[in-house]
């Protein structure tokens, strides 16, 4: 635990180390940061939007609005927080939008349409066919009770079981307070369990 | 703490931040309690799944796609502020609305100019300025009749000057077809009506024209719309009130013709409507013949400020048959008023816009009752 703290922080300075060098013109020290955060948000937009394209075009949007904003960055929260309440904020958008609902409808009538299968983008080196079979058979559904839930509930999920961050974060990065955390995050784990009983 | 409250802390107790002291309570109704058990269990497995999902694969040139994102963007946004260039003077608003105001009244006026050239374009004022001398020469009409016409000195000057007019006006029609299309019928009807030339048929008082005043007398009409209004007897007054401040002012030249109008002036405004005795009276009254007759008109005229055009004459150059005059139109009124004295009016009269400024011609036929 104390490791995985010290790494954070280690992390921390050095994201702050490339911010401040980016601000002083060093253009390259954002794609460093870039390569750094990349996975995280990209899975997050996939989680949130259960689309590989349109969580590809999420995070590249993230990415650039923090290479917009980056120069008036004030360093009151990690760049991390920052980046995903972006993210958070981003995908909520998308999910907002017109254009989402209209092809949310469209896949639901064309369920077997290519690319919004789940675990299809999903880094896979199992050996039995089987078990990687299943293993895909338990992401789809997993992702598709994640899609069900409303984008709150979902970004508290999300944030806490699939990117691992603490409820402070969380607390951070949605802006809910702690206690406001706790519930959504307990709710959307009863909706889950409910929606994948029997299933995983 | 009930099944219902510890539901509630699951959550909180898989992820390991609840306090010591609710955590042990959670665990003694958990061992005693097989439905919170199992919703415990449920829930471990769920979390156990979702921190085991294998993270997504970023595209391999993702970081490519964002430069190329990046640059598409900024250089958009390079060709828009090129485009749109902020000002860097400051113009006080005052300045633009002052600005703004005088082009608009500007071109508001230059917009209305057509319409006013029409209303200052000349009808026959230039032809005025033109020195005239009579030039007796015989224009051939029909055979057995001659016309002795007044010709301007400088034929040319009065076509240039007719030309200047004309396109003067046709400027200003075009403006007017611009801004009023709807008037234009009107217009133009208007146009016709003030350059043509006034016809009137005078049937002259003779030794029995008895029969021919009272032939004549019901197809008389009223001079103009204005004038109508007014009762005849108003218009005689009128008449006659004129008639008697011009021999006032010519007493040398006291003409029977002109006292006798006045008398019979002075009769209509005392007994009117005129009673068939009356009228038999009149026909009874010096005759005047048409030498005459065109001598007190050339006079008339002269008074009205207006001028004699052409005289048109029989075989005979003492018998004028019809005699061209242009008065202003204004006066046009009184000048029906004393052709009415010399004899009786044939046709309709037609309708002159007293208040219209200018110069209206009206060519008097000459009839002598057999």
């Amino acid at each position: 635990m104390k490791e995985k703290k010290k790494t954070s922080q280690s992390s921390a300075s050095k994201d702050v180390e490339l911010i401040k060098a980016f601000q002083a013109g060093k253009k390259a020290a954002f794609d460093e940061l870039v390569l750094k955060h990349k996975d995280k948000v990209f899975n997050l937009c996939y989680w949130f939007v259960g689309d590989y394209q349109d969580a590809n075009d999420l995070a590249q949007d993230v990415f650039f609005k923090a290479f917009k904003a980056l120069k008036n960055f004030r360093f009151e929260s990690a760049f991390s927080t920052w980046i995903y309440r972006i993210a958070v904020n981003t995908c909520k958008n998308s999910l907002k939008s017109f254009q989402y609902r209209m092809k949310k409808k469209f896949v639901h009538l064309n369920k077997t349409s290519a690319g919004s299968n789940p675990g299809d983008e999903i880094a896979d080196e199992s050996s039995s066919p089987e078990i990687e079979l299943g293993k895909k058979e338990r992401m789809r559904l997993i992702k598709a009770a994640i899609n069900s839930l409303p984008p709150n509930k979902k970004a508290v999920v999300v944030l806490r079981d699939i990117e691992g961050l603490s409820y402070g974060e969380i607390s951070e990065v949605t802006g809910f307070n702690l206690g406001t955390v706790k519930s959504k995050l307990a709710r959307a784990r009863k909706d889950l369990r409910e929606m994948l009983k029997g299933e995983i | 703490m009930n099944c219902a409250g510890i539901k509630e802390l699951l959550s909180e107790y898989v992820d390991g931040v609840l306090d010591a002291q609710t955590k042990a309570a959670i665990e003694e109704h958990i061992s005693t309690c097989t439905d919170c058990r199992r919703a415990l269990e449920d829930l471990e497995t769920l979390v156990g799944e979702l921190r085991t999902v294998e993270p997504v694969k970023t595209p391999d040139d993702f970081l490519n796609q964002l430069h190329e994102r990046i640059e598409s963007r900024f250089s958009l946004g390079k060709i828009m502020k090129t485009l749109f260039v902020p000002m860097r003077i400051k113009i006080p608003i005052q300045l633009v609305t002052v600005t703004a105001t005088a082009v608009l009244v500007f071109s508001v006026i230059n917009f209305q100019q057509p319409v006013m050239q029409l209303s200052d374009a000349p009808m026959v004022s230039e032809e005025k300025e033109v020195k005239r001398e009579v030039m007796k020469e015989p224009v051939k009409l029909a055979p057995g009749r001659r016309i002795f016409v007044e010709k301007p000195a400088s034929t040319k000057t009065v076509a240039h000057k007719k030309q200047k007019t004309i396109k003067a006006k046709d400027i200003a029609l075009k403006g007017l077809k611009m801004e009023k299309a709807k008037d234009k019928n009107a217009f133009t009807r208007t146009m016709q009506k003030e350059k043509r030339v006034i016809e009137l048929a005078l049937v002259l008082k003779t030794g029995a024209p008895g029969k021919a005043n009272l032939q004549f007398a019901p197809k008389e009409k009223a001079p103009s719309p204005e004038r109508v209004e007014a009762s005849d007897e108003e218009s005689k007054a009128y008449m006659g009130s004129f008639l008697r401040s011009r021999i006032a002012g010519k007493a040398a030249a006291k003409e029977e013709a002109v006292a006798d109008a006045v008398k019979k002036d002075k009769k209509a405004e005392t007994s009117l409507p005129a009673q068939p005795s009356e009228l038999e009276e009149k026909a009874g009254e010096p005759e005047s013949d048409v030498d005459k007759v065109t001598e007190k008109l050339k006079k008339i005229v002269k008074d009205l400020n207006g001028e004699i055009k052409s005289i048109e004459y029989d075989d005979k150059p003492e018998h004028p048959i019809s005699l061209t005059v242009e008065i202003p139109a204004d006066k046009y009124t009184v000048f029906y008023g004393e052709l009415k004295e010399m004899g009786t009016l044939q046709g309709r009269a037609p309708e002159i816009n007293e208040k219209k400024k200018g110069m209206i011609k009206i060519k008097v036929r000459f009839i002598t009752p057999e």
